[in-house]
């Protein structure tokens, strides 16, 4: 039977946005996790969770995964219209009709919102032999914003497949599952999982080989041999240690990093493409190209000094400026 | 009874290479007695970067020259994460701290006497005991 799945990348979670704030704004401020990188597309321990995800898919017999931005979180699968922009209601309904037009006998509706390690066969597999309509998969604490919905009742729908949706939730079979799960709410969450991870809670797994016990390096890590790692821990591919660093506390340092000579890392995930300047201390924290947020003080601080903290790839505007640069150069 | 001075800074919202410059300057004129004894508050500090670390290490070095101390007033969480993150809490630690049964008494009270340092985006120098 051929499998189709949308996958929704979510924006925000409604449970966390200030009541002040509108869904548009809330939604807008969560989406970019201390970077200008959308959560689910910075790496975790070597992969995007987008990729992550896509990749199970497939693993599952998921023929193709058409992804879909900016919805918002929370039962989004089948959210009332009011929380959802029209863009997203039209992207998504084009993507459905497709897949049915395409003959598919099974529609995986999955958003992006949290990590979970459910197996996503196995959901399949409990979908088919229950024969529903409709199957959610829920955790002890609520929905997990999956679902698989038997094609069949999708054909020949007049108007929205939303409307057709909607009726189909009332005799929905629930999927409870008892595995990991983490709904990445907040900051601390993303450091969580990443610990978890290298701990071995969880199935995310880095990628890379393990060199140590607990001590996994990506494909051309550089750490010089004076460094000192207290696994476990994670030094992500294209990742340059210099001399006298220290790595420790269940540490995760994504790809293409530069941390400079007498750094320490402890408790802490520095996210992708990012200089940690020489001989610092960082702590309990998660450290982007411009931003550092302290998991104890829960406080976010800017940091404009690139002698502390930049990004180690030139942004395209300081490329094109170079070029710019190069051009009234050889034209003097 | 002891009559000497303690200095209150109140450091300002941006705590850069500029106020870091004239923090130095406010301070040698304005310490009085030969050992100075120095409250720094960085209750208000947002954003920090190291030309302002390295002022206030010039600083440091000027009170501990004359046989100073130097005493952390109140600490915003940003502050906190920018000694935190350049190691300079553990040198602030390193400071001998007021003696107390000596005389000293900086009153918290007192800081709202201190000008209103943000807006000149200095931090200013001002006797809060005596």
């Amino acid at each position: 039977m051929k499998i189709g799945a949308i996958l929704t990348l979510t924006a925000t979670n409604g449970k966390e946005a200030d009541s002040s704030e509108s869904g548009k704004d809330a939604a807008r401020k969560r989406r970019r996790f201390l970077s200008n990188t959308p959560d689910v597309k910075l790496d975790v321990l070597g992969k995007s969770l987008l990729d992550r995800t896509i990749e199970k898919l497939e693993a599952a017999g998921v023929e193709a995964t058409t992804v879909i931005p900016e919805g918002p979180a929370g039962t989004q699968l089948l959210s009332t219209r009011s929380l959802l922009s029209d863009d997203f209601i039209s992207a998504w309904e084009r993507a459905v009709a497709e897949w049915v037009q395409q003959g598919v006998g099974s529609l995986l509706l999955v958003s992006t919102g949290g990590y979970s390690d459910l197996d996503f066969e196995e959901l399949l597999r409990f979908h088919g032999d229950r024969g529903a309509a409709l199957t959610q998969a829920y955790a002890a604490d609520g929905s997990l914003d999956m679902a698989v919905v038997n094609a069949n009742f999708l054909r020949d729908v007049n108007g929205a497949y939303r409307k057709t949706l909607s009726g189909l939730i009332s005799d929905q079979e629930r999927f409870f599952y008892g595995g990991y799960v983490n709904r990445l709410r907040k900051p601390q969450d993303f450091r969580r999982l990443t610990e978890d991870a290298l701990s071995g809670k969880c199935d995310l797994r880095p990628v890379g080989t393990e060199v140590g016990p607990g001590i996994w390096f990506g494909s051309g890590a550089e750490v010089d041999e004076s460094c000192a790692i207290d696994g476990p821990a994670f030094v992500g591919a294209g990742t340059r240690m210099a001399a006298c660093c220290n790595i420790s506390g269940g540490s995760a340092i994504e790809r293409d990093c530069e941390i400079d000579c007498g750094t320490t890392v402890e408790q802490s995930w520095i996210l992708q493409e990012t200089y940690v300047g020489l001989g610092l201390n960082v702590r309990r924290s998660i450290v982007s190209n411009q931003k550092m947020f302290h998991l104890d003080r829960k406080t976010e601080i800017a940091i404009s000094d690139p002698r502390l903290i930049r990004a180690t790839k030139s942004l395209p505007f300081a490329r094109a400026g170079a070029a710019l640069l190069n051009k009234l150069q050889i034209a003097n | 009874m002891n009559t000497q001075s303690a200095i209150m800074i109140k450091l300002p919202e941006a705590f850069g290479a500029k106020e870091a410059s004239r923090l130095g300057r406010e301070l040698k004129s304005r310490m009085s007695t030969d050992t100075p004894h120095v409250v720094v508050d960085f209750s208000r500090v947002r954003e920090m970067n190291l030309a302002g670390m390295e002022g206030l290490l010039d600083c440091m070095e000027t009170v501990a020259r004359n046989d100073g101390a130097l005493q952390l007033g109140e600490m915003s969480p940003e502050a906190a994460i920018f000694l935190e993150l350049t190691r300079m809490d553990r040198l602030f630690n390193k400071f001998p701290v007021f003696d107390a049964a000596a005389g000293f008494t900086v009153e918290q009270e007192l800081a709202s006497e201190t000008e209103d340092l943000a807006s000149e985006k200095v931090g200013q120098p001002q006797t809060v005991a005596a």
